[in-house]
């Protein structure tokens, strides 16, 4: 096998280089000496043809060897782990998917179900694959969120989370969260003076309207009506620019709070402990018990009563959800306050920091907790059920885009 | 006593279908009203019947027509009145879920045939749930049948002109009305088509005619599991006053109200808490029913 390689590492290029290089490769037999290998680098899916020379190969290599195996764009041809498999039982000859069957999409007219090989799941059972991935447009996951998951059967195997519109600056397709950063900005420059307390009011309903908004998108995904509905309410509400939008939000957050079937499906989904939770910010970090809020060492939030919503500490989507819930009505209050201190003409003291606590965390504290929250989510959603995984990757409330400082 | 031709239950299937709709809209205001559900109908018949580009395209257009098969065939076997029945069998309430049966392979194969992942996963999300619901349905049907000493559904019926079975074994029935919601796939065991978390599931790559075949199936499920429940839970044509026709199409709307609006209240459970609700649940208590329809039959019906 004529592939590039470097000292104790034999590197296996993808089927799309074999290609381009006009190399037939079921003539190929690699170069290096298995003894003196430490690491193999192969696509996750075997270049056709190459399983043979491949699993010969494994069957001298070491027993220390690594394998990586990254996922490539090829979907035909047998899986690495397959091969590496049937190499350790001293098995060369192809799997029956080597023959062309690759999976339920390319080939089940033919399919015998009894023929499915491979390692077995947790629960015993040898599942095949099914890759998928989810956004970036479209639901459950926000604009610019992408999940590309594997399932075994329909246990989340490996989940890798992908914010696509990160560096950009700016969301461009969050009306809603744009205007979170404008204001942000305007607070920041606004040090104090009554007119800070409207800058309050204002972060305050985009914070309502956001979790609101996240509330309807997890209704959606768990097809509950009452939810939806009740979501939906709060953002007609604050949209129309009702003054007090405490009744709607108030609902809201009842309904998310006694809802058994609610509670059932998201207590113990996702869970996440403080210390993995240290890297993310705001609500996420908040459902883990970490009293994680700018707005704590706020003067002006202290003078309209703020205490963090730390009620909830399980770590779990129902914690992130009561949290949301909570601080949604929070929010409400806390804006109606700030109007009634601005219509007082009560002096604002300035902002102990140059930030502001926006929906997902602080804003302008760069890409770092963003990245930490998708990774967090994708590891969290690892072996759960499809429809928990699904939960779980929603329960973080993910953002596609990041506000840098 | 006269038993319906297959015209007859066609045109029952197709009116009683009909009748559904406006009782959802009425229930949903989301739903289809009268005016949506004649576009439906136009719409049914313009589009292109859809052709996925993955898929086994005989179990794929196969599936709906199965299931109309397995939805009027159920249908086929409620009695609406003892002149104005369906087919009389002496094993009916046996040859009922029978019928139903055809709805598992039928929403598999719509599933497989689609060749979407997802679609795969609901489709075996879909067994999972029928494996698990298939034994309360009969079993309670036993347990309902025992006083009768007849699996002949009109002897059921008759067995309930004092009181309805509904009241004289309670469980059983409240095991049968969360069993036939699942077999019409509704809400909260649409595990199959979760709109949510399978984009559509098994149903998600049908369109046009097709498509319409699946909603009209699903209509006609309704309509017989809630005709089947109003005869064997609720003394079918048995009433004062009314005509016994009559009595049977309020109560058939009742029981068909009381689905579609559990359908719309209640959000959708996650596949292996309704799994682990039946096995776990559900066919221990149908034992029970059994037991219970047992001792209820040597006390009051012998």
């Amino acid at each position: 096998m004529n592939a590039p390689q470097t000292r104790g590492v034999l590197i296996v290029p993808d089927e799309q280089h074999w290609a381009a290089w006009g190399q037939d490769t079921t003539s190929l037999t690699p170069a290096v000496s298995p003894a003196s290998t430490r690491v193999l680098l192969c696509p996750d899916r075997v270049p056709e043809g190459l399983h043979r020379a491949l699993g010969r190969w494994l069957g001298d290599a070491p027993a220390g060897l690594t394998v990586h195996s990254p996922t490539a764009g090829a979907t035909a041809g047998p899986r690495l782990r397959d091969v590496v498999a049937r190499a350790a039982r001293g098995d060369v000859t192809p799997a029956p998917e080597e023959d062309g069957h690759h999976g339920h999409e390319e080939e089940h007219d033919d399919h015998d179900m009894m023929a499915i090989i491979g390692d077995p799941s947790a629960d015993g059972l040898v599942m095949e694959d099914i890759d998928l991935t989810l956004g970036p447009l479209g639901p459950p996951l926000p604009a610019g969120v992408t999940a590309q998951i594997t399932l075994d059967g329909d246990v989340v195997a490996a989940c890798r989370v992908a914010r696509t519109l990160a560096g950009v600056g700016g969301d461009p397709l969050t009306p809603a969260a744009r205007a979170t950063r404008n204001e942000q900005a305007r607070a920041s420059a606004a040090t104090s003076g009554p007119e800070r307390w409207g800058l309050i009011a204002t972060v305050e309903r985009e914070r309502a309207l956001s979790h609101a908004a996240w509330l309807r998108a997890l209704g959606r995904l768990l097809d509950h009506g009452r939810l939806v509905a009740a979501a939906g309410a709060v953002i007609r509400t604050l949209h129309a620019g009702t003054p007090d939008g405490r009744d709607a939000v108030g609902c809201l957050s009842r309904l998310v709070a006694a809802d058994r079937p609610l509670r059932r499906r998201l207590a113990g989904v996702g869970t996440v402990s403080s210390g993995d939770a240290a890297a993310a910010r705001g609500p996420v970090a908040r459902a883990c018990g970490l009293n994680d809020d700018v707005r704590s060492g706020d003067p002006a939030y202290a003078h309209l009563g703020f205490q963090p919503v730390l009620a909830h500490t399980a770590g779990d989507a129902l914690a992130r959800t009561l949290v949301r819930a909570g601080e949604a009505l929070q929010a409400v209050v806390l804006a109606a306050a700030a109007a009634s201190a601005a219509r007082a003409g009560t002096v604002c003291p300035p902002p102990s920091a140059a930030t502001v606590e926006g929906p997902r965390g602080p804003l302008g504290a760069g890409d770092h907790a963003a990245a930490a929250t998708a990774d967090l989510a994708a590891a969290a959603a690892l072996g759960a059920e499809w429809s928990a995984a699904l939960a779980t990757l929603v329960s973080f409330d993910l953002s596609g885009w990041a506000a840098t400082a | 006593m006269s038993e319906l031709t297959p015209v007859w239950i066609l045109l029952v299937a197709l009116a009683g279908s009909g009748a559904l709709g406006l009782l959802h809209h009425a229930i949903d205001p989301r739903a289809a009203g009268p005016g949506e559900m004649v576009l439906a109908v136009r719409r049914a018949f313009a589009e292109p019947i859809s052709v996925p580009e993955q898929r086994d395209g005989v179990l794929f257009h196969l599936a709906p027509l199965l299931l109309v098969l397995g939805a009027v065939g159920a249908l086929a076997f409620v009695p609406w009145s003892p002149s104005f029945r369906g087919i009389d069998l002496s094993t009916g309430a046996i040859a009922f879920p029978a019928m139903l049966a055809y709805v598992t392979p039928a929403i598999f194969m719509a599933g497989w045939g689609s060749g979407r992942p997802l679609a795969v996963v609901g489709a075996f999300r879909w067994i999972a749930l029928m494996l698990a619901y298939a034994m309360p349905l009969a079993m309670t049907l036993t347990a309902v049948a025992a006083p009768a000493g007849s699996l002949r559904v009109t002897d059921i019926v008759d067995v309930q002109h004092a009181v309805p079975a509904a009241l004289v074994q309670p469980l059983a029935f409240a095991l049968w009305l969360p069993a036939v919601q699942a077999v019409c796939f509704l809400s909260p065991f649409d595990v199959a088509q979760a709109s949510g978390e399978l984009r559509g599931g098994v149903f998600d790559e049908y369109r046009g005619l097709d498509r319409a075949l699946v909603d009209l199936a699903q209509r006609i499920l309704i309509l017989a599991v809630s005709g089947m429940t109003a005869a064997l839970f609720l003394a079918g044509w048995h009433g004062p006053l009314l005509p016994g026709a009559l009595w049977m199409a309020i109560k058939t709307a009742a029981v068909a109200a009381l689905l579609l609006w559990s359908a719309t209240r209640l959000p959708r459970m996650p596949v292996d808490q309704v799994v682990s609700l039946a096995w776990r649940l559900a066919n221990p208590l149908a034992i029970v029913a059994i037991a219970w329809g047992g001792l209820v039959t040597l006390v009051f019906y012998r």
